[in-house]
């Protein structure tokens, strides 16, 4: 059974004249860990595509289904706490709460999802150290570098083993050392957990390295294909 | 202009309800300001409207020593006619009870008897006639005032309580009933101004008997003749008057009540500055959400070239345009409201002070100047820290949209030590001496400790974000509230002094009031020992003339379980520029059933036996305090007999008045102020007697219908504290309007925080926070920010009610307080306190839960 499955999925902001078609008939699965690229140019709806798969934003048509849950059949606390179990995800911003440590950032998902206060920052000690981050935990976000709090943010993404990791230009803020350590770290963790990530990117040496790419245009997904391998290997030639 | 225009102005339309709210904060606040202002005014006004209207042309004014002039006086005044024109006049305060209006009250009027022939040059008296509207000569106007039963009343009193010629009324002057006839109807003009049409005028012969003062005038008016000096008239005058008797110019009479009401006006007004709160904290937070709402476009005008100056000076705009709208709303709004602040401080001023009635006078061009330089002064004041953060945006910033949230950082050390300077400022402010009979250094001090609590706030803040709470309990909902405000301790602090400051005020002056209250009612439970209470009137300020009849003392003395009866009477009498109140009592009875608390000497029956039939006195508190005056002090007062020295014996406990008491005994009273009737009697009982029974029996033994006040001591008890409690109604009213603007304040705090951090809680949603896990965040932060604000609102105001109990009241009304607290009450204010917090963060919590997933950020 797929993680991930879209079908004729359409998602149109506005009305009438005005309306803008943001995702026209989108319809593909994703598999348990796999390792998604989606590419295209800025405006052709890749953000919008991932939020609809990371159950952020309901489609205006079609179905998604996520590790076999209808989600228009969930409200909207069904949904919040679907996501919370689910999903992971990581955005080119970081998007860490700049008012809680490192520890504290990459503990919040277990944390809301009821884990005792203790286990919780435990286990995100646990993971900030895998993650390179283990003498940072007691740091606040702005006391990070960038590619630190992109490390923080991945490590927040994935420490409830979710089905799914959405990452919405990950390595788009982030020098190419940084940006390349960025991407390691999210093919490490798709390799080791299983997780499957689905990842949005205008960096062709990034897509090069997932094991699939999706291409949109104007909301339409044009090119659904395997990487060739030999651009895999380029990439990550050039990327080490 | 036209990118204020673009800018501010249009954002101030698009947002219409926050637009309307802080407009309306600040006119609520500009109108608490100018409605005191002008009821202050009102109520002095009121009295030298009065004043003026009654002396009409008169230069100079021959007064006797507290009762008045003897009659027998005037012949030997006959001098007084080379200066001019002369006229003897009575006054009083009296009830109006129209006959066959059962069930309407009887109305307080001002009472003038004059020798009509005498008095036409100083005073007009346009009689209108009822229906038919005729002049009328002055032999035809004595023929109307002939009979002594005759009154003239003004027309407006006559039409509102429906009376015409040759109706039928009841006068009621102290415990008597007069039946007179009304025999004409007076225009609006001269003494019939007075307040509010409510006089009436009698010939002086039929006025002396009413006020039962037969033999007696109050003073004799003296017009000048034309070209004589005042000042040289008057200094030749008092040099050929006989001892006894001091002239004066009637205006001097309205200084001194001016100076009588001055330290309770002065604290009225200080307590309406608190309702500006209100303005200033709604310009703060719509300025404040404005720069956040638009920082992007704000990033834009930089980017444009827009200087930061001209950024700055678009949000002060928005700040002045909003204060200037608000002052034009709040000018009119707080004469209108000036007429129920009238209403509720006359009650005050009346029992307290002088009888005054008066209308508010219209708006004048200072007041609404005023109104401008303090609206717009306060509200670019509270608009200076977000427009200055708004100017110090960079593009790249402000175009980013980035957080204004950062982690706490290092304990704020300049406000510690700008506290503590303010608190070291206070101290000395606190031991300095009123000024001109004011307490300047004392609201100083007080100031001094509010702002000290201001500079506390963020230090304060600081060391409890560092505090972790019980984490059994919501644990990611109080942490995340806890690093929340731990990141904004800046932003909060504003919001969280003023309540904790409005809070502050709050407890002191329920310290203030309930240790007022039970000191109070321990002085009236010791010094109210009697057992029936006998007064003259009822609704008149202390010291009023009103006289309790010879029959009435007998018939009290007559009821078998009366053991002894005294009798106090006491006369307005000047003292070095002020108004006291010349007292007298018996002191063997006092001695015997008596229990004055003293203050010195402590045992109180020795200076009373040392006071008894010697020309000395005991004084109150407040006289001691204002005149500077201790027991075995001389004090020189006038008398019928000129000025004469009083040896102080002891100072005891009032709270009666604050204009000053010395109390001698009846017969040194007699000696030098003559021996009138008592205008209250004190009776003890028996033991065992019942005082309800006893009070029956002397009122059905005088007959009914008879106008006589008899209180029980649990009775007089109960009123006074009913006079005390409506005494400071209008604090608490002025109080509940500070807490809930600042309760205000916390919500529009927290709603900015909200926006502000729209983003992350957009972040949190999607990490798997549901919309109650922001509910509760929010509460969580609302109450926190009450809670802080409420210890820190204790702790200043447990301070600043040591400032008022022991330096502003000292200063102001000289009373000695024993300090309570009012445990129950805080109590109930502060569980008060953190539920209305807990609604504050109700609407910011709700909306929060709205914000959509994609505000998360640029990247999405």
């Amino acid at each position: 059974m797929p993680v991930l499955e879209l079908v004729d999925v359409h998602k149109r902001y506005g009305r009438g004249e005005l309306a803008v078609a943001a995702v026209r008939g989108a319809s593909f699965t994703v598999a348990a860990g796999e390792f998604v690229a989606v590419v295209g140019p800025s405006g052709c709806g890749k953000s919008t595509l991932l939020h609809l798969c990371g159950a952020m934003d309901r489609p205006t048509r079609g179905t998604v289904r996520l590790d076999g849950e209808l989600l228009e059949s969930l409200d909207d606390d069904e949904l919040t706490r679907f996501r919370r179990r689910h999903v992971g995800f990581v955005f080119q911003f970081f998007n860490l709460l700049p008012t809680l440590t490192v520890a504290q950032n990459v503990a919040l998902p277990l944390l809301l999802a009821g884990v005792p206060a203790s286990a919780a920052t435990e286990r995100a000690e646990h993971l900030a150290a895998r993650v390179g981050l283990g003498a940072r935990t007691g740091h606040r976000p702005a006391q990070l570098s960038g590619g630190e709090a992109q490390r923080a943010a991945i490590a927040r993404a994935v420490i409830h083993r979710p089905r799914l990791l959405i990452a919405d230009e990950p390595t788009g803020n982030l020098d190419s050392v940084n940006g390349s350590r960025a991407l390691e770290l999210l093919l490490e963790l798709n390799a080791r957990l299983g997780t499957a990530v689905l990842l949005a990117t205008h960096d062709d040496r990034v897509a090069a390295r997932a094991g699939r790419t999706i291409e949109m245009r104007d909301g339409a997904v044009v090119c659904d294909a395997a990487t060739e391998p030999d651009r895999a290997v380029a990439a990550q030639g050039s990327a080490g | 202009m036209s990118l204020f225009r673009w800018f501010i102005l249009r954002s101030l339309r698009s947002d219409l309800p926050r637009t309307a709210v802080t407009i309306a904060g600040i006119a609520v606040g500009i109108a608490v300001v100018i409605a005191i202002r002008l009821a202050n005014a009102t109520s002095v006004l009121g009295f030298e409207t009065a004043l003026n209207a009654m002396s009409g042309r008169t230069s100079l004014e021959i007064a006797g020593a507290g009762s008045g002039v003897d009659e027998a006086l005037l012949a030997e005044l006959g001098w007084l006619r080379e200066y001019g024109l002369v006229s003897p006049v009575i006054e009083g305060d009296v009830l109006l009870d129209p006959r066959g209006t059962a069930g309407a009250e009887a109305e307080l009027v001002r009472l003038l008897g004059v020798d009509i022939l005498r008095d036409r040059p100083f005073r007009d008296y346009p009689l209108v006639g009822g229906a038919d509207a005729q002049a009328f000569t002055t032999r035809e106007f004595l023929a109307l005032l002939t009979d002594p039963q005759a009154v003239v009343l003004t027309e407006e009193l006559a039409r509102r309580r429906g009376l015409d010629v040759d109706s039928a009324v009841d006068l009621i002057s102290g415990d008597r009933r007069v039946g007179l006839v009304v025999q004409g109807l007076l225009g609006r003009e001269g003494p019939a101004e007075v307040l509010d049409g409510n006089f009436i005028l009698m010939d002086i012969a039929a006025a002396q008997l009413a006020l039962d003062r037969l033999g007696r005038v109050d003073r004799v008016d003296v017009r000048l003749a034309e070209g004589l000096d005042v000042a040289a008239a008057e200094q030749a005058i008092a040099g050929r008057l006989p001892p006894g008797l001091t002239v004066q110019r009637p205006e001097r009479r309205g200084a001194q009540v001016e100076k009588m009401l001055a330290a309770f006006h002065f604290n009225l007004t200080a307590l309406s500055y608190i309702a500006l709160l209100v303005g200033m904290f709604l310009v703060y937070n719509t300025v404040s959400v404005t720069v956040i709402t638009r920082r992007a476009e704000i990033g834009m005008l930089r980017t444009v070239g827009t200087p930061r100056r001209a950024v700055l000076a678009l949000f002060l705009g928005q700040a002045a345009a909003l204060a200037l709208v608000g002052c034009a709303l709040g000018a009119p709004l707080g004469w209108l409201l000036a007429q129920a602040a009238v209403r509720m401080t006359a009650s005050t001023v009346t029992t307290f002070w002088v009888a005054s009635a008066a209308q508010v006078p219209p708006l004048a061009p200072e007041d609404v100047a005023l109104a401008v330089a303090v609206g717009l002064s306060l509200a670019l004041a509270a608009a200076i820290v977000p427009a200055r953060e708004a100017a110090r945006l960079t593009p790249v910033g402000a175009l980013r949209n980035e957080d204004g949230l950062a982690p706490a950082g290092g304990l704020p050390g300049r406000h510690v030590a700008g506290a503590g300077l303010l608190l070291a400022a206070a101290a000395w402010c606190a031991t300095r001496p009123a000024v001109a009979g004011l307490p300047v250094f004392g609201l100083l001090a007080a100031l001094a400790v509010v702002f000290a609590a201001a500079l506390l706030v963020p230090p304060t803040l600081y060391v409890l974000q560092r505090v972790r709470g019980p984490r059994r309990w919501m644990p990611v909902e109080s942490e995340l509230a806890r690093t929340n405000l731990g990141g904004v301790i800046r932003r909060v602090s504003i919001s969280v002094a003023a309540l904790a400051v409005s809070l502050a005020m709050m407890v002191a002056i329920a310290i203030m009031i309930g240790s007022f209250r039970e000191t109070v009612a321990y002085w009236v439970g010791q010094t109210l020992q009697a057992d029936l209470f006998v007064a003259a009137g009822r609704g008149s300020p202390v010291g009023a003339r009103a006289t309790v009849s010879a029959d009435v003392e007998a018939a009290l003395r007559a009821h078998e379980s009366v053991l002894a009866v005294d009798g106090f009477r006491g006369v307005d009498l000047a003292y070095r520029d002020s108004l006291i109140v010349v007292g007298s009592g018996r002191f063997d009875v006092m001695l015997e059933h008596g229990n004055l608390l003293f203050k010195e000497p402590a045992d109180g029956r020795r200076a009373l036996a040392a006071a008894l039939g010697r020309p000395a006195v005991v004084v109150s508190e407040s006289f001691a305090l204002r005149f500077d005056a201790t027991a075995g002090d001389d004090i020189v007062l006038q008398t019928s007999r000129g000025e004469q020295p009083f040896r102080v014996t002891g100072v005891y406990y009032d709270y009666s008045t604050d204009r000053g008491l010395v109390v001698m005994d009846r017969g040194t009273f007699a000696t030098y102020y003559g021996d009138g009737r008592p205008s209250g009697l004190t009776a003890y009982l028996a033991a065992g007697a019942d005082p309800g029974r006893v009070r029956q029996e002397v009122l059905a033994a005088l007959g009914p219908g008879r106008p006589v006040f008899i209180n029980t001591n649990a009775s007089l008890r109960r009123s006074v504290m009913r006079v005390f409690d409506s005494t400071f109604a209008i604090t608490y009213a002025l109080e509940a309007i500070a807490i809930c603007v600042s309760m205000f304040g916390v919500a529009a705090t927290l709603l900015t925080l909200a926006l502000e951090r729209r983003r992350q809680i957009a972040m949190l949603r999607l990490l798997g926070a549901e919309r109650s896990h922001l509910r509760r965040m929010i509460v969580i932060e609302a109450v926190a920010l009450g809670m802080v604000s409420l210890g820190i609102g204790l702790v200043v105001g447990f301070l600043l009610s040591l400032i008022l109990i022991y330096v502003i009241n000292v200063q102001s009304f000289g009373w000695t307080i024993q300090y309570h607290v009012p445990l129950g009450f805080l109590l109930r204010a502060a569980a008060l306190v953190v539920a209305g917090a807990a609604l504050a963060g109700l609407y910011p919590a709700r909306l929060a839960g709205r914000f959509h997933l994609a505000e998360r950020g640029a990247d999405a």
